[in-house]
């Protein structure tokens, strides 16, 4: 079946598969690609699982590089923009506690605090678990990361996934990479305006 | 292995010809009942798609997908996170290890359900 493609017109990716649909609604898909174009052809399977709005309130505890573990509570609040809130509260050696503002990407979620000195993110892995992290950018430096459960999250069964849980860094990394792409932008413009 | 995109474009169960078989739940249509023309099936929102292969390295894409008709949907570049890490790598390694191989507004993704796909009641 059909194809895909493309960055930089180097590699291109073919994609089929099949879904699952209950009441009419899409639960599941997956199937299996192709690649060629690269330098060497490749293929291998794919699965994907709807997520569920992050919504309610998460308790655990996070830690750093083996560090006492922390009791965490986290509020989160996603709204129809895939917009996000979260109030942590928590016993970290330089925080009880702060709020933070983002944004949703499918399972994924990232923001900052209000004046940008703290990152925080999670990814879904259950409808009533996430990988939670936070990590300083100035000031007192700390981080902690750790899994989160809800008792009051609703949702379809998802599938834990290793591989989401592995890739929260990097969701964090590329939010902080965005961040500072809009920082530039907003610099831009405000020399431009200076200019007018 | 290189994964320079992925799923820029997904065709599912019938589209374009050829494909698996769709499925539904567990429930197969009677076999007198034809399939539908094309599908009717929510499939906006939220979704994590995992790719990966026989070598060590696997791929996560997040999307908010959008549903622009009966049967197509799509996410915009700023709406689709793609990363990369080897498999078998812990949370919290994850989390210590620099170098980000996650990257945003870096792709779109566009897909079709296809027509023979089956919907149960």
């Amino acid at each position: 079946m059909n194809v895909a493609a493309v960055n930089g017109g180097t590699e291109a990716v073919t994609a089929t598969g099949t879904f699952t649909v209950a009441n009419n609604i899409v639960t599941a898909m997956q199937g299996s690609w192709t690649s060629s174009g690269g330098d060497v052809p490749d293929s291998g399977n794919w699965t994907a699982q709807p997520n569920v709005a992050f919504n309610g309130t998460y308790n655990g505890t996070v830690n750093f590089n083996g560090s006492m573990p922390v009791n965490v509570m986290l509020v989160l609040t996603q709204d129809s923009n895939y917009g996000i809130t979260g109030a942590i509260t928590l016993n970290d050696p330089c925080y009880v506690g702060f709020n933070f503002s983002g944004s949703v990407v499918g399972g994924g979620f990232g923001g900052y605090n209000s004046d940008k000195s703290i990152l925080a993110g999670g990814v879904q892995t259950s409808p009533s678990e996430i990988t939670f992290a936070y990590q300083s950018r100035s000031g007192c430096a700390t981080a902690g990361v750790g899994i989160l459960t809800s008792s009051t999250a609703q949702g379809q069964v998802l599938q834990a996934s290793e591989h989401q849980k592995a890739l929260l860094s990097s969701v964090l990394n590329s939010l902080e990479s965005k961040a500072k792409i809009a920082e530039k932008q907003k610099e831009q413009l405000r020399q431009l305006l200076g200019k007018s | 292995m290189k994964w320079t995109t992925v799923f820029a474009l997904l065709c599912l169960a019938g589209c374009g010809g050829g494909g698996g078989s769709p499925t539904s739940g567990g429930n197969n249509p009677p076999a007198s009942i034809p399939p539908p023309s094309s599908s009717t099936a929510t499939v906006q929102g939220q979704w994590t798609f995992t790719g990966n292969d026989d070598q060590d390295f696997q791929v996560v894409v997040f999307a908010n997908l959008s549903q622009s008709g009966a049967s197509t949907f799509f996410a915009s570049p700023s709406s689709v996170a793609v990363c990369m890490a080897q498999q078998g790598v812990s949370a919290q390694q994850a989390v210590t290890t620099q170098g980000s191989t996650c990257g945003l507004d870096t792709v779109p993704l566009d897909g079709t359900l296809g027509a023979n796909s089956v919907t149960s009641a």
